[in-house]
């Protein structure tokens, strides 16, 4: 279940953050600052990132709220926001530099390190925590994944934000579940029921 | 034939699926089983915990955002624009200036992990790279080119007030990078360690410390802009 559609603000909060009240600002900030935070880190992967995410937002967000018409959820908007910018940390340039800087030798080893403060979340005493191994997922998958098995969003709604078609968005989701199930189950040799119906 | 993955995920969502492909999975063990794991993965992903916000970030969003609390756009005055040009110029002018100072080695066709992201730093002359025309250079070639590029980093204005995290990130990745190869540099004073061994890492620092002037490089001209 996406963490936005269970963070509630009082109908208070919101109207005094509306009128421009900036301690309401920060009560927005408080509320929604880890939803923001996790999606980011989960879609993108590292920490840097998140934080430039989280701020990027909630610039837009705090610059934008005395626009906000209540036609949707603060909630889903604030969402909306975020993944827009995720999407594009995942399409820049810097981005891909920043992955290239992977290449010089020892980068990742610190890299890693700055990923292992994350969260432990143990899957029915597989290998892998569920956590590390969607970290290894290639960036758009994660993301989609995220998008699709967490978020709620469907393939079509995916696919606009991608700029993809709906296939794309249907056949990342299903790349990326064979690949955790692969990383998730590296005891088990031989092919699985859906890879050899895939080789088929 | 035993269902895809795709086909198991539209089951285990409920959407449209041919109604054999749904038959078979009701009487196929296997297709069972990894319908049940695509379904435990989707719970376990989302009941993963949160990651809270981290501290003091809300401080910097404040220090990030003048005159918080008002919705109003930033204003670029004519101020701005000729300030910025002229940052842009200087840091422009400086490193035109410093990298032409230095004698270059041989050319060279490989360029550095981070080459051609900055336009100072590539191809002048159409063929040459300045991170890799070191690369076959010889020792005593490779640490001047250390040094112009020290002198190039040193040359560069302060970064500004708020940096990105993810580009303080990547400067501090770098400079550490930088510190540990100047550590095993200066135990290659000791016998145990090549010739060959010292050029290597020799190479390995003017990389770092190229990638590290083209990262302050796009930072001076973000800032500029």
């Amino acid at each position: 279940m996406s963490r936005f559609s269970e963070t509630q603000i009082a109908p208070s909060l919101l109207a005094r953050a509306v009128a421009g009240d900036s301690k309401a600002h920060e009560g927005l900030y408080r509320a929604f600052s880890g939803p923001v935070y996790t999606l980011a880190r989960r879609m993108l992967g590292q920490a840097a990132q998140a934080d430039e995410v989280l701020q990027d937002t909630f610039v837009e967000v705090l610059g934008g709220i005395g626009n906000f018409r209540g036609e949707a959820p603060v909630s889903a908007w604030i969402r909306k926001i975020a993944v827009s910018k995720c999407l594009m940390h995942l399409r820049s340039a810097w981005y891909r530099k920043g992955r290239s800087i992977e290449g010089i030798p020892g980068v990742v080893e610190l890299v890693l390190q700055d990923q292992a403060g994350t969260s432990e979340a143990d899957l029915t005493g597989v290998g892998m925590d569920l956590e590390q191994a969607l970290s290894r997922l290639h960036p758009v998958g994660r993301a989609v994944v995220w998008l699709y098995d967490v978020e709620g969003y469907t393939h079509v709604e995916i696919a606009e934000m991608l700029g993809k078609t709906v296939s794309f968005s249907k056949s990342q989701l299903a790349r990326s579940h064979q690949r955790l199930q692969a990383i998730l189950k590296p005891e088990q040799g031989g092919l699985t029921c859906m890879q050899a119906s895939n080789n088929s | 034939m035993h269902a895809s993955i795709e086909q198991l995920l539209n089951l285990r969502d409920a959407a449209p699926e041919a109604s054999d492909v749904a038959g078979h999975v009701n009487g196929c063990q296997r297709c069972q089983a990894e319908l049940g794991r695509l379904r435990i993965v989707q719970v376990g992903l989302q009941s993963l915990p949160e990651i809270p916000a981290p501290e003091g970030s809300w401080e910097a969003l404040s220090r990030k955002r003048p005159g918080k609390g008002s919705a109003k756009p930033m204003v670029f005055t004519g101020w701005f624009w000729t300030g910025s040009l002229a940052a842009a110029l200087a840091v422009a002018v400086v490193l035109f200036g410093l990298l032409n100072q230095v004698p270059r080695g041989p050319e060279s066709g490989s360029g550095s992990a981070m080459s051609g992201t900055t336009p100072v730093l590539v191809s002048r002359s159409g063929t040459e790279t300045a991170g890799s025309a070191a690369k076959v250079g010889d020792m005593a070639q490779l640490m001047a080119r250390s040094q112009q590029l020290e002198q190039v980093l040193r040359a560069m204005p302060e970064g500004p007030q708020v940096v990105s995290a993810d580009t303080a990130g990547t400067i501090s990745v770098l400079e550490d990078r930088v510190a540990m190869i100047d550590y095993r540099l200066s135990m290659g004073e000791q016998p145990e360690l090549s010739s060959a061994q010292l050029q290597r890492l020799w190479q390995e620092r003017v990389d770092v410390m190229n990638s590290l002037v083209q990262v302050r490089y796009a930072q001076a001209q973000r800032a500029s802009f």
